[in-house]
């Protein structure tokens, strides 16, 4: 620990003279994906073949994306799968650069890590998807009421679709947004359930804010 | 009264404010798995609401879910019970 530290309204540490925060660096929107429809995810908030994958390289990995839903719309994240001009997607990185500003913030080897200049590009994490232990995600829907547009955490979301050239499997979350709350529900086919998987450790997503977007 | 760090950018416009969490970087782990489906991993200091571990991996698919408790986190392979051994980068961060 060194230097500078600032506390939110809840007692919780939000910045640290030690711990870079995550820092925005571009914004994609989802507009064409390819496949479409080749996957049938049945799911409880829109067609089955509503969904295609994302461009190759769409993304830098490793990097923490966050994805915003339009009013409507859902997909199956973790699998790069969503609808054709859903919404878009927020890469972060802790290594993207700090401008110097008004109030720096140093680590202990004198890296400038927070700025007031920078300070709207760290993500604003307002809320969480927050299933608990427990909860069978799988015959019971997630919602969350929210008053803003949320960008969810996609590498926190399990997804996965599986392929041997005959039959097809898939399990994971699907999300979706109604335009004023965000809704979840676990889905699988030909791949474990939830109630044999994540449902004794439940999960957790974080959903964020970004200024001017 | 509430605390907290409030800042605004030079349009006026509020882009920190008090109850905002930050995500912050502490560091990687790479992990060997195989054996079986759900890994339960030490680690001193994390807790079950404040910190966020995720295995980087994506293009395409997120198989390894991490779900954090108070010591530590698990994680689970979630389609199948017999994945083959990987070597796994995770990153963690925390919010608390």
């Amino acid at each position: 620990m060194s230097g500078f530290q600032a506390w939110n309204s809840a007692g919780v540490l939000t910045i640290d003279g030690t711990q870079k925060p995550a820092m925005i660096s571009a914004y994609q929107g989802i507009t064409s994906v390819t496949d479409l429809g080749y996957y049938q995810i049945t799911n409880p908030f829109v067609g089955e073949y509503s969904f295609g994958f994302l461009p190759q390289n769409f993304y830098p990995n490793p990097s923490a994306r966050w994805v915003r839903l339009n009013a409507g719309q859902a997909c199956f994240p973790g699998a790069d799968s969503f609808m054709p001009n859903s919404g878009g997607m927020m890469i972060s990185s802790q290594n993207n650069g700090v401008s110097s500003g008004y109030l720096d913030v140093f680590d202990g080897d004198g890296s400038l890590i927070w700025s007031a200049n920078s300070a709207a590009s760290v993500p604003r994490i307002l809320d969480f998807i927050d299933v608990p232990a427990g909860f069978d995600l799988q015959n019971n829907t997630y919602s969350k009421s929210l008053n803003f547009q949320p960008w969810f955490l996609q590498n926190a979301c399990p997804n996965n679709i599986s392929d041997d050239g005959e039959v097809t499997g898939l399990s994971g979350v699907i999300i979706y947004w109604t335009g004023s709350a965000i809704q979840v529900r676990y889905i699988s086919k030909l791949q474990r359930a939830y109630s044999a998987t994540l449902q004794n450790v439940g999960l957790r997503i974080p959903l964020a804010y970004f200024t001017g977007y | 009264m509430a605390q907290g760090l409030q800042c605004w950018n030079g349009s006026g416009t509020l882009i920190v404010d008090l109850q905002d969490y930050n995500m912050r970087y502490v560091g990687s782990q790479t992990l060997s798995l195989g054996g079986t489906w759900q890994w339960n991993i030490a680690y001193s200091g994390m807790t079950a609401n404040g910190w966020i571990v995720y295995p980087q991996v994506g293009n395409l698919f997120q198989t390894y879910i991490v779900r954090c408790y108070d010591g530590g986190y698990v994680i689970s392979h979630a389609p199948t019970t017999t994945p083959p051994t990987r070597t796994i980068t995770f990153d963690i961060w925390t919010y608390s």
